[in-house]
């Protein structure tokens, strides 16, 4: 009986990876491949065993061409966004990148152990986005499996651009949000104290402390 | 440690920590609000007829901003750790404490204090402010921070090292065993709940995976029905309060259980009357099985809550944005989307306007691969 359910569902999982490709367009195709190779470097970046003053530099590319990082910074200000000067709003995105790459980069090499991302299907997300639905399997199969999906965009038309990733249906992006306007709303809204505040964390975070 | 099984504490006023050593884990187990601090106590007393720890502390308000504290904590069978009288300030950053039993209990006190000085948040009257302040959904944030650093002291003076040895001890499987015990023995929780919600046949799985895992699986240990595509699952009283149609209410944050919001924990209460292991084991044992449960919960986070704490500028708020995805993710039982920004976010991030307004928003996100 059991085996037999299992059987079905495999059949139909089976006949949806048929079905899946042939509905997939090219801007489908691309934006899986788009994620699969931002991914595979990333994961390269961590399995090599170098610096971390490497790694960094390594994570700051992937950054700067899988990422679309002005909007990212941008929604992350909230609402203090309008209210920042130009040469603040500069200084803010200069320290964002800094920030980010410190942060994923400790993060994601505290929880390295090996493991793999699944690349599942790719959907349109509205007229110049798609979502892109991915897995991350552990060598341990004890392990729970960590869905991610990557929202991108196509800026100028052509290049994808990731502009969140949501990890079991965790936003890094809203959370980055909430985590900036909290410190920006418990200083007053004080856009310059806030970027002094940045650089201080990402100086500690370098050194590693 | 003394190994004294109960405990109790209470504080005047609204917030209660009370502190336990159990089988030389010191363990906190109870927190209860204004006048049920009576009827917890004489509950205590009767199962126990005895007060082994007594926590008593007395605040008082002076100035406004400045209070003063008196604390003892005895406990019986010779240790008695008295608190001489403090003078501290409502905001807990000034506050300097000798040894961790004095700062907890002090930031129990300070907790006490902001709420007794109207410890909701004003409403700010920038208009950033005030996005930030609907937003954040946290009338209480003073109290809340507090309790919050309350929290972050018990924890790496009693929980943190405890998951630490309890993971430098046990192997991974085992703990993973243990693990799916404990989720084997919350099942009639989940079912209750699943029931509640209409969800039939997550309902029918529930009662499934509880009979294999329990007969076939020694109790639970090993995930027997998992292995025939029989997926585990949780529900609670928040989640199926949700399905019901209430919304979170304010957040608040918890002593010792951490983050939560009225519906939650509204739910929490409720389903510890759910469970009817509750009624079986002694209520030394149940806390045993809650403080184990949390230890290895705990020792399941160690690194990422480390780093996430690392990394956050207000570790706070991060965790309390976490929270409130986590559980959308929960409600809405893994399907996608639950945590995208709102048509009017992804139109900033869009940087135009798309053609259909719904259509910046899917249903969700793409299926992943299975």
């Amino acid at each position: 009986m059991v085996r037999r359910y299992v059987l079905v569902v495999l059949m139909c999982a089976a006949l949806g990876a048929l079905a899946v490709p042939a509905k997939a367009g090219p801007a489908e195709d691309s934006a899986r491949v788009f994620v699969k190779s931002l991914a595979d470097r990333a994961l390269s970046t961590l399995k090599s065993d170098v610096s971390k003053l490497d790694r960094d530099r390594q994570f700051h590319a992937i950054l700067a061409e899988g990422f679309d990082v002005p909007a990212i910074a941008r929604f992350s200000l909230g609402a203090y966004w309008e209210k920042a000067s130009e040469t603040d709003r500069q200084e803010y995105l200069r320290l964002f990148q800094d920030l980010i790459v410190q942060t994923y980069s400790a993060r994601l090499s505290s929880i390295y152990n090996g493991q793999k991302l699944d690349i599942g299907t790719a959907r349109p997300d509205g007229k110049i986005g798609m979502w892109v639905a991915t897995k991350i399997v552990s060598p341990n199969p004890a392990d729970e499996s960590v869905r991610i999906d990557w929202r991108l965009r196509q800026p100028g038309g052509d290049k994808h651009k990731v502009i969140d990733v949501v990890v079991n249906n965790i936003s890094m992006v809203v959370t980055q949000r909430d985590d900036f306007v909290a410190a920006l709303q418990g200083n007053g809204g004080d856009v310059r104290s806030f970027l002094g505040t940045l650089r201080d964390k990402i100086a500690k975070l370098q050194t590693g402390a | 440690m003394y190994p004294i099984r109960h405990s109790e504490g209470f504080l005047h006023g609204s917030a209660l920590v009370s502190l336990a050593f159990w089988d030389g884990f010191m363990l906190p187990i109870l927190v209860s609000h204004g006048a049920a601090d009576k009827g917890w106590n004489r509950l205590l007393q009767g199962l126990t007829g005895t007060s082994p720890v007594r926590a008593k502390f007395r605040a008082e308000i002076k100035n406004g901003v400045r209070g003063k504290m008196l604390g003892e904590i005895q406990v019986l069978g010779g240790r008695s750790i008295k608190m001489t009288t403090l003078s501290i300030p409502t905001q807990s950053k000034g506050f300097v404490a000798r040894g961790t039993w004095r700062r907890a209990a002090g930031l129990a006190g300070v907790a006490l204090l902001a709420s007794w000085l109207g410890g909701c948040a004003t409403e700010p009257k920038t208009p950033e402010g005030k996005i930030a302040f609907e937003e954040a959904n946290d009338t209480a944030e003073p109290t809340n921070r507090v309790i919050f650093e309350m929290n972050q002291v018990l924890d790496s003076a009693i929980l943190k090292p405890a998951a630490k040895v309890y993971r430098g001890v046990l192997p991974d499987d085992t703990r993973a065993g243990i693990r799916r015990i404990f989720n084997n023995v919350r099942a009639p929780v989940t079912f209750a709940n699943d029931v509640m919600q209409g969800e039939m046949g997550r309902a029918m799985q529930t009662v499934m995976r509880l009979a294999v895992n329990t007969v076939l699986g020694f109790g639970g240990f090993f995930d027997v029905a998992g292995q025939y595509g029989m997926q585990r699952h949780d529900e609670d009283f928040g989640q199926t309060l949700a399905v019901w149609g209430f919304n979170e209410g304010p957040f608040v944050m918890l002593p010792i259980f951490g983050p939560s919001n009225i519906r939650d924990a509204t739910g929490l209460v409720v389903d510890s009357f759910l469970n009817p292991i509750g009624y079986v084991l002694s209520f030394g044992a149940n806390a045993g099985r809650t403080a184990v449960e949390g230890i290895d919960k705990r020792a399941e986070v160690i690194e990422p809550l480390d780093e996430i704490e690392r990394t956050s500028v207000d570790f706070y708020a991060t965790i309390r944005s976490l929270y409130r995805q986590r559980r959308n993710d929960e409600i809405n039982n893994g399907q996608p989307g639950s945590n995208i920004p709102a048509p009017s976010i992804s139109d900033e991030f869009l940087d135009e306007k798309p053609a259909d307004p719904t259509a910046a928003v899917p249903g969700g996100a793409a299926k992943p691969a299975s």
